[in-house]
């Protein structure tokens, strides 16, 4: 009795035609939960279990990772009224906003550019995801013999230029800066991958604007492929943000935070409060504003998900 | 085909992770001979003489004592500053490890340590006193090597610049800003924490051993921030205006420096001085001699340096203090001076190696750490202290703050 | 007339044709130029002598050529690292296709209100910072003796691809004909069979992929090494990397570079062997950590 069926529809259900197959299927039901058990355990201990003992963390006094007594909303008051606070707002949104308006178009470009072409299309893809493939710790540790003020090829170019020696994480500014460049120049791949996944499936008439014509073509890229491209673009927005706002290996690997908490992002700071202050309750308050941030920008991406496709 | 490789790799994987879950990094007891657990930042594999020489002496010690095993873990300081505290709660302290000095007492009183045996007041050949390696219940620690404070200088680029060797730290200030008009650093620090602060953090602690000024009142609050305290703060703050800091100061760590002085690019610092046998043969041009005075006139600094004690509810406290006892003992201190440690006990230097003409250098800073330091209490929050003090100096140097911001701005940041 | 414009347009054509390829090229060259200078200094640097690898103004092109710093990496806690950085890949293979396939499979297969909302809760939970979900383990089980074990990060890789990785296998699923499944069930197959013979087959590219995507990110991995393993036996080949920058004693550079190339090594095999697959598995969205 089986009925040909698009791939997603369920299977139908037949009426059960005696008691025993009706207990078989309960059962068989039933034991479909089995199947995701594991799965349920596992995000039970590493999720759930964590979340809330950060929460339990974040209610009372800590010495040294022991809990101490009931303190309520006493973290979280240090936490807002702490004058470093808006420091680490600000470095985050600098730092992802920052990385965020190169590696986006970056992305973008490059998938254009390896769309467009016919031969060496592989050889370009390794070149251009080649910083992706590298991992975090990496990528900080090879920009830092790169830049390294005494014996790095980069000093050598600015001396010769007559600038002085690189010593861009020995200054706040410079420090930010490079953390900032340096993300996006890891993480533009991301972006560039998921572009790519969206420009396959864009129609041939559109796909005409794509090949860098000349002058009346732009506008054409920009009022009819930018627009197809919305939803992706949205995409790639949310899930770099998400990475900027939790990075934490890039910073802790070349500067910790420093000099002076100029790259301290909020992330950086749960990890210094924990590791270097011993602060287990405030690291706690931190990382429960880190949680809601990640959880408003998911929920404004299932808004505006949901407002697309009514 | 692809499914079959996977299979077979992930066979081999699966099984190895279910052997591996018996060879975790904790230490497993065997019946009968003991099992000592060591943690110690040296890692025996590395190809450098201190790791060399205790390679050699765990080796020898097993040998002399078949019915003790040593199992070292090697953890980093930053780690085990981490861990020690929950380790001994939860009563997983190793039975023995290594801490540097000013952190004794902070490690003592967050309970990581099991008092010493009372077989342990039987050695009274320490070079300097050992009561300050103590905690509330008493004696912890004893000291393992000892280093203090040395004043380095580049010969050659004093000389080039025509000035004698500073004997003050004013003259030392003045003969900075001479060389880095020449090009060079001209006085080598660094306010990074990455290495728990280690270079400013020693050279304050033997700044104020000079002056005479104590670093803690009688509560245990940080109290430093005098007219002897801020002295310190100047001294930082001329040299700053005088362009001798390195422009990468706010990030130049103990190693950075060391290297910066090693490949000549430094004219002067203050570092320890175990350094002193790697930095004769790694530049000649460089010298060094007692430090330089501030306005007591006195060169004595601190006496610090790696120490050895038990970790708290070992159940191995006798083999544990044999093992310490052999490792500061005059046998394996020998093998240690080898790597350029000096060791901590007058009996030591009967030994035959330092009749050697290559124990000419390490004699002569055994000597030095006589006749040039003292060792101090410390309160339980040196971290606090040595955090405060690398932040300050950024802000002295990025911000252009005064001395006495600074030495105020270190002490309030370790009273919190 | 028409052959003089059919004339011109072509040229046109031509020439439109050529512009297009230029600026491309010019991109490229752009991008090689930001992209491959520091990687090219690294592998210069692991090919120098210790002493060359220090010298100011440096050299690009080492002369001599050394291979010292290729054999002097590899000490035994070297190597040690690239077993645990193995035993943790292949252990959060194992354990994550074996929990992630059934729950992918049932999610797909048999969706009820209950199970929409076990699948928004897992999708929300990997939403969880990851630095936030490291800090309350390690302060949870750093008394404990699951602290720095195997299984425990183990658990922890899984737990944090596993979101992901239901998400790209319910794609595949949701592609394999229900008929199939119907007529095995006619045939008298339980579920556990029909799962085993016949969807895990047919989803081998997904599976393949997924392998590949979690091998890149525990191998890659940095921060659940540094926070989770306190004891330098258990710590991954980042950990390694970052080591010597921290802990280098004397002169490390050229081993550093050294070691930084053969850590690399893997993920860059791995790519240039499965880039399709590889490509699948990345492009299954936001990746973490």
């Amino acid at each position: 009795m089986s009925i040909a069926s698009s791939p997603r529809t369920q299977a139908p259900e037949a009426p059960p035609t005696s008691k025993v197959e009706v207990i078989r299927r309960r059962r068989e039901d039933r034991r479909v939960w089995l199947y995701v058990l594991p799965v349920s355990a596992v995000f039970l201990f590493v999720f759930i279990g964590p979340l809330f003992y950060t929460a339990w963390t974040a209610l009372h006094e800590t010495k040294y990772y022991q809990i101490g007594e009931f303190s309520g909303l006493n973290s979280f008051v240090e936490l807002l009224s702490d004058p470093n606070l808006p420091n680490s707002i600000r470095t985050t949104l600098v730092f992802s906003l920052g990385a965020l308006i190169i590696a986006l178009p970056a992305g973008l470009l490059s998938a254009i550019v390896l769309n467009s072409l016919h031969r060496f299309k592989r050889s370009v893809r390794s070149l251009f995801l080649l910083t992706w493939l590298m991992s975090q710790a990496t990528v900080g540790t090879i920009w830092l013999w790169f830049l390294n003020p005494n014996f790095g090829p980069a000093t050598a170019i600015t001396t010769s230029l007559g600038f002085g020696p690189t010593d861009v994480f020995s200054s706040p500014t410079t420090a930010l800066l490079a953390v900032t460049l340096i993300t996006a120049w890891w993480s533009y791949p991301q972006a560039m991958l998921l572009f790519l996944g969206a420009l396959q499936t864009i129609p041939e008439e559109l796909r005409e604007s794509l090949k860098v014509d000349g002058g009346g073509l732009w506008h054409d890229f920009v009022n009819i492929t930018l627009p197809f491209l919305r939803n992706t673009i949205v995409s790639v927005v949310v899930v770099l943000l998400m990475l900027y706002v939790q990075m934490v290996t890039i910073i802790l690997v070349t500067t910790r935070g420093g000099p002076l908490r100029a790259t301290e992002t909020l992330s950086m700071r749960v990890f210094n409060q924990t590791f270097n202050d011993f602060n287990l309750s405030g690291a706690s308050a931190t990382a429960i504003l880190l949680f809601t941030l990640n959880l408003v920008l998911t929920l404004a991406v299932i808004r505006f998900r949901r407002k697309e496709s009514l | 085909m692809i499914k079959k490789r996977w299979r077979f790799a992930v066979a081999l994987a699966a099984a190895a992770s279910l052997l591996a879950t018996g060879c975790s990094g904790s230490a497993s007891e065997s019946e009968g001979p003991v099992t000592l657990t060591y943690w110690d930042f040296l890692d025996p594999s590395q190809d450098n003489p201190r790791a060399k020489a205790l390679k050699e002496n765990l080796a020898n010690f097993e040998a002399a004592n078949p019915d003790i095993k040593v199992e070292l873990a090697v953890v980093s300081l930053g780690d085990m500053l981490n861990r020690l505290p929950q380790a001994a709660a939860a009563g997983q302290a190793p039975d023995v490890f290594k801490m540097f000095t000013p952190q004794v007492p902070q490690m003592a009183a967050a309970g990581a340590y099991s008092p010493l045996p009372a077989a342990a007041s039987e050695i009274t050949d320490w070079l300097r006193p050992i009561d300050t390696l103590a905690g509330p219940d008493g004696q912890v620690a004893v000291p393992y090597e000892y280093r203090t404070c040395a004043f380095y200088y580049n010969e050659k680029v004093l000389k080039q610049l025509g000035v004698e060797v500073p004997k003050t730290y004013d003259e030392v200030v003045t003969v900075a800003g001479k060389a880095a008009k020449a090009g060079v650093t001209g006085f080598g620090t660094g306010f990074s924490d990455a290495d728990n602060s280690a270079i400013i953090a020693t050279f304050f602690d033997c700044f104020m051993s000079q002056v005479d000024q104590p670093i803690w009142n009688a509560e245990g609050k940080a109290d430093f921030a005098t007219e002897k305290g801020i002295e310190f703060g100047n001294f930082l703050a001329d040299l700053r205006d005088a362009g001798a800091l390195a422009s990468s100061v706010t990030s130049d760590t103990y190693g950075t420096v060391a290297d910066g002085l090693a490949n000549g690019t430094v004219a002067m610092t203050v570092l320890g001085t175990e350094r002193i046998v790697t930095m004769a043969s790694q530049n000649p041009d460089v010298k060094w001699t007692s430090l330089p005075t501030a306005s007591t006139g006195d060169d004595t600094g601190a006496t610090i340096g790696w120490t050895l004690g038990i970790g708290a509810d070992s159940e191995h406290a006798d083999a544990a203090w044999k093992f310490i006892e052999y490792m500061t003992g005059p046998k394996a201190a020998a093998v240690m001076a080898t790597g350029g440690e000096v060791p901590t006990r007058a009996a030591t230097y009967d030994e035959a190696f330092f009749s050697t003409p290559e124990a000419k250098t390490v004699n002569k800073i055994a000597e030095y750490v006589k006749s040039n330091s003292e060792p101090h209490t410390y309160a339980d929050d040196w971290i606090a202290v040595a955090t405060g003090l690398s932040q300050a100096g950024q802000d002295l140097y990025l911000n252009k703050k005064s001395g006495s911001d600074f030495i105020t701005s270190a002490q309030d940041a370790a009273n919190k | 007339m028409t052959t003089a414009t059919a004339t011109a347009a072509s040229r046109r054509r031509r020439s439109r044709s050529v512009l297009p390829t230029i600026s491309t090229w010019v991109y490229i060259a752009i991008s090689a130029l930001i992209v491959l200078p520091p990687v090219v200094w690294i592998v210069s640097t692991s090919l120098k002598p210790e002493a060359d690898t220090i010298k100011f103004p440096p050299e690009w092109i080492p002369s001599p050529i050394s291979f010292d710093n290729y054999i002097g990496l590899l000490t035994p806690t070297n190597i040690r690292f690239f077993v645990n950085s193995l035993i943790y890949a292949g252990g959060s293979i194992v354990l994550a296709l074996a929990i992630c396939i059934p729950a992918a499979y049932v999610a797909t297969r048999y969706r009820s209100r209950r199970m929409e909302t076990l699948m928004t809760g897992i999708l929300v939970l990997s939403m969880v910072p990851a630095i936030v979900v490291f800090i309350a383990l390690y302060s949870m089980f750093v008394k404990t003796a699951l602290i720095n074990t195997y299984p425990m990060l183990i658990v922890v890789y899984t737990a944090i691809i596993c979101g992901q990785s239901i998400l790209f296998l319910r794609n595949f699923i949701e592609n394999i004909s229900v008929g199939i499944e119907e007529a095995a069930a006619i045939d008298g197959c339980t579920r556990l069979q029909i799962l085993w013979h016949i969807i895990i087959p047919l989803i081998r590219p997904g599976i393949a992929a997924i392998a590949i995507f979690i091998f890149v990110f525990v191998w890659n991995d940095y921060l659940v090494g540094t926070v989770l393993a306190t004891t330098e036996d258990m710590k991954t080949v980042q950990n390694g990397i970052v080591r010597y920058i921290t802990t280098g004693f004397g002169n490390f550079w050229g081993l550093f570079s050294a070691f930084i190339i053969v850590a690399f090594v893997p993920v860059l095999t791995i790519f240039v062997a499965f880039q399709r697959w590889f490509i699948a598995g990345l492009t299954s969205g936001g990746v973490k950590g």
